[in-house]
Order: structure tokens, then sequence, then C-alpha cells
């Protein structure tokens, strides 16, 4: 008997797909040349951060309008569809949330593969650099666009010998949501 | 036994050189798998009204007093260079040798930090070689 | 080996690791959005749109070489293509169905030049969720597709010119992108002699 469609499932059945590798070679690429540009790999760092940020606050809307998710209560529940919807559409890949701070504003996301890191190996001489931190940059700017203000940042990386991907996420502050018709009425 | 594998750029440069021997013999090796290059070539050349196909892997070489050296050559023109002292190795050996040395270099290529051309710096590649030289000639799968 | 599964790899050889199958997918619009960034962030560092192209191309170039040692451990078991019509038919059918799912649309060769061949596509997959502002006029994002074909071409031994172009058909609102390939004189003279 075949289980019943999880949600994440559902809406990565239901988009357009394309081959894997060619959106790894192209992230590589991507890299390539950030790294050709800048001298100091912090600023790919940023640069792959600030690039991710722009990613998230487009990639949102069509989050909404394909993932049929109902409108989160607070961020625990967010994480939690970012992780088992949100990846799992985009990516083809579903973390798990972990490492839950007592107050509920701080979590990890782990996964032990992820589509950017396919065949990369860090050279000696690029140690610094944060990989996927493209990835940081679309969740806090994914998030900033539903009123969450967050700190998101690579805490262990299986490219730099971790055992596991670990993105951190914690929740500075929710912004008060204005209510769309204001303006106009 | 394997004594020494290399890799072989479009442009004969070495990318990957590694013996397997106890004496100090790199200068040796590095004479073999230049001689490999010229049969290489000639091997590897299209013919005149040739169909066009060409088999990736070569077969031996040529023969030494001591070794054997065998070659395979990528569609993009990378040369793969073995070398043996067992001078009866079976065929399907070398050439299930052959592939799984190219799939761990395709590996290493496909790294967005490898420069083509360059060499394998990598130290997963070297593993994996290592690896893959060890059981040569062991396991049937 | 091939087309062992990943999970079962240790049961082989730890460092043995078998090449992935080729059969993932990621959502199309993660590539989208990804490429665009690229693009976008291209514009910033060019004064022109065939700067812009160039840089594409450039980019391209390396995913090209990358794509060739790929496919042809995977798709062509133990064979080297050494003719020209075999490696465009390889670049026509085996590599955009790799890359875009599907076989590009045609391959033809040029009317009035020996050396000139063409791959076409009625919406080539980078060029369907870019849209131009006018003022970059006939700036074609397949120029990074001309890039990857490039690499494949000059990493097979088969050096050319590759461009992308828009090519408007008749009856259609949006023209089709046409890869120009014309190939360097050594590969027409080589093929010449080969007979």
């Amino acid at each position: 008997m075949k289980a019943a469609l999880r949600p994440g499932d559902a809406a990565f059945a239901n988009v357009e797909k394309v081959n894997a590798e060619l959106f790894t070679l192209t992230y590589g690429a991507v890299v390539r040349q950030l790294l050709t540009d800048h001298e100091d790999v912090d600023d790919v760092n940023k640069q792959l951060d600030s690039m991710g940020y722009n990613i998230g606050i487009r990639l949102i809307d069509e989050f909404l309008a394909k993932s049929n998710s109902a409108k989160c209560a607070d961020f625990r529940e967010t994480a939690d569809v970012i992780a088992k919807v949100g990846f799992k559409m985009f990516l083809g890949v579903s973390p798990t949330v972990a490492n839950w701070s007592p107050d509920g504003k701080e979590c990890s996301l782990l996964m032990d593969d992820n589509p950017l890191v396919d065949f990369v190996e860090l050279p000696d001489t690029c140690q610094g650099l944060s990989y996927c931190s493209i990835l940081c940059g679309v969740l806090r700017g994914a998030l900033e666009m539903i009123s969450m203000r967050t700190e998101v940042r690579i805490v262990k990386d299986m490219l730099k010998g971790d055992d596991v991907y670990e993105i951190r996420m914690r929740l500075i502050e929710t912004v008060p949501e204005e209510l769309p018709y204001k303006d106009d009425e | 036994m394997i004594v020494c594998v290399g890799v072989v750029g479009q442009a004969n440069n070495p990318l990957f050189i590694q013996s397997y021997t106890e004496g100090d013999d790199a200068l040796k090796f590095h004479h073999v798998v230049h001689c490999a290059l010229d049969v290489i070539e000639e091997k590897a050349t299209p013919k005149k009204g040739g169909t066009g196909y060409n088999e990736t892997y070569l077969g031996l070489l040529y023969p030494t007093e001591d070794y054997k050296v065998y070659g395979y050559v990528s569609n993009t023109r990378v040369k793969f260079i073995m070398v043996s002292d067992d001078l009866d190795a079976k065929e399907a050996d070398v050439r299930g040798f052959f592939k799984r040395f190219h799939a761990a270099y395709v590996d290493a290529a496909l790294n967005p930090f490898h420069v083509p051309g360059k060499r394998l710096a990598s130290p997963t590649f070297a593993a994996r070689v290592n690896g893959i030289v060890n059981g040569f000639g062991k396991s049937t799968a | 080996m091939l087309g062992v599964a990943r999970g079962r790899a240790h049961l082989v050889n730890v460092v043995d690791r078998p090449l992935p199958k080729g059969k993932t997918e990621v959502n199309l619009s993660a590539f989208a959005f990804l490429f665009s960034e690229l693009v976008q962030y291209f514009q910033t560092k060019v004064n022109n749109v065939n700067e812009l192209e160039r840089k594409l191309e450039e980019a391209g170039y390396g995913v090209g070489l990358r794509v060739l040692e790929l496919l042809c451990h995977r798709e062509k078991a133990n064979r080297r293509e050494t003719r020209l019509l075999g490696i465009l038919t390889f670049i026509h059918s085996t590599v955009w169905k790799a890359l875009f799912g599907k076989q590009a649309d045609s391959l033809e060769k040029a009317t009035t030049e020996e050396d000139e061949y063409m791959i076409s596509e009625k919406e080539l997959l980078v060029n369907r969720f870019i849209s131009v502002p006018k003022d970059m006029g006939q700036f074609n994002c397949g120029a990074y597709v001309a890039g990857i074909v490039k690499g494949v071409l000059d990493s097979a031994g088969f050096p050319a010119r590759v461009t992308a172009h828009f090519v408007p058909i008749e009856g259609q609102l949006r023209p089709r992108t046409t890869i120009l390939i014309k190939f360097s004189p050594e590969v027409m003279l080589r093929e010449q002699r080969m007979g």
C-alpha cells in the first residue's frame, strides 16, 4: 500500500523540475566566479548570502502560492513547514528540525545531503568558504517577507568534516503585520 | 600487483601519477608513462575511413621485461595509464579497473574547485584510487 | 561502479563511491532563481550586452567541460566520439536530454557555410523565465548554453566558435533560439582527411 503523500512530497511532485546536475554545476559556476572576483573568502560568503536573500524575497511568493500551507502560528510551526515543505518543494530534500532553544526562538535544520554540494571538495585554500551560505540568505529573505526578522548561519558543514549540515536559525523579532487594505481605503 | 597509475591531460600534461612500490621509482615511472603516451597517441588517432567509434579501452600498450603497461582514453581526451607487474592479468580485471579509475576521475573533475587541465590535488581522489588499486584482481564485482 | 545505488557503496569499498545516476531533480524555479542571480551579478560587472553574453558564455564553458566528463562516463559506456556528426548528435540528443530533459528541437547544417551547424530550440530553458528589458536589445541568455556547448566541443577535441541568437519564426510571437556552431579550420581538415 502507498503511504499518503506528505505535503512536501505533493508540492515537489506538482512543480516543474530540472535535472539536479544542471543546478549543481551552475551553482559551482557561481561560486567559482565569486572566488575569481573577490580576494577574501569572507566576501564570497557575504555575496552568496546576499544572492540568497534576493532569491528568498522572491521565492516566498511561489512557495505561498503552490505549497497550500496554512498560515503558521509561530516560529516553531514555521520552521517545521520550511523543513518539510519548503526545502522539499525547491530542492527535493527534507532536513530535520532539531536543537530548539528553551525560549523557542532558535532551532537548527539538519541534513546529510543537499543538491548544492554534489561533487564538491573544498581545497585547502578555501577552508574559510561557507559553500552553502546561499541557503542562509534564502531563509532570511523568505522569512522577512512573512514578517520574521531572523539571523541564519551555517554552524556545521560536511565539506569541512562535520557529520551533518546544520543551519542555525534565530528569530530576532516578529514585525507586526500591516493589514493589506490599509493603504487603499 | 599494480605498481603505478597515471592520469594525463589533453596537452599530455601529467594530472596525477602515483607509484606503489617500495623503492624510489618516481623517475622510472615518469619515463614509463611518457613512453605510454606515444603509444596511446598512435592507437587513439582516428583512422581514415574509420567508423568514428573508438573504444576508450586501449588494452596493452606495451610490455617491458618486468611490467605490462595498459591504457585508456576518455572522450575528453584524458589518458589513463596503469602499470602492472602481474604478467597474466585478466583482461576483464583490467577493463574493470579502468572503469573505476575513470569514475573516480570524473567525480574529482566535477568538483567546482578543480581547474580543468590542472593537477588533481584532491586527497579524496588519491584515497579512492588507492582503494581501487588495492582491490585490483581481488573482487569480481 | 556505475549503476550501483549510492547507499550500497560501502559494501563494495568505502572509497569507491559510485557516480550519482543523474535521476535526481530540483524545482525548475530553484534553477531559475539561481540563474537569474548569476545574470544580475554579471550585469554589475559589465558595460554592455556583448560583455554580458561573453561572461555568461565563460560561466557555461566550465559547466560544459564537466558535463562532458560526466555524460561520457555515464552514457557512452566505452566508446569515444571522433567524428563531427557524431559529437553534434551527442550534444543534440544526450547532452540536451540530460540538461534540459528533452532532445533539442533540431540540428541542421548551415546552407551557406560548410563549417557551420545550428542547434535550435523553440523555447530554450534559460530563456523561458528571463524577460529581457527593452534597452538590452538582442541579449540572449542562451549565451550560457552556447558556453556549455563550446565547453563540450572543446573538451572532446572539436574547437569551435559558439554563439546564441534569436531567430524569428513565422506565425509565432516568440523567436526561437539558435545555437550557432562554427568549427575551427583544423577540425574541418581532420574530418576531410578521415573521409
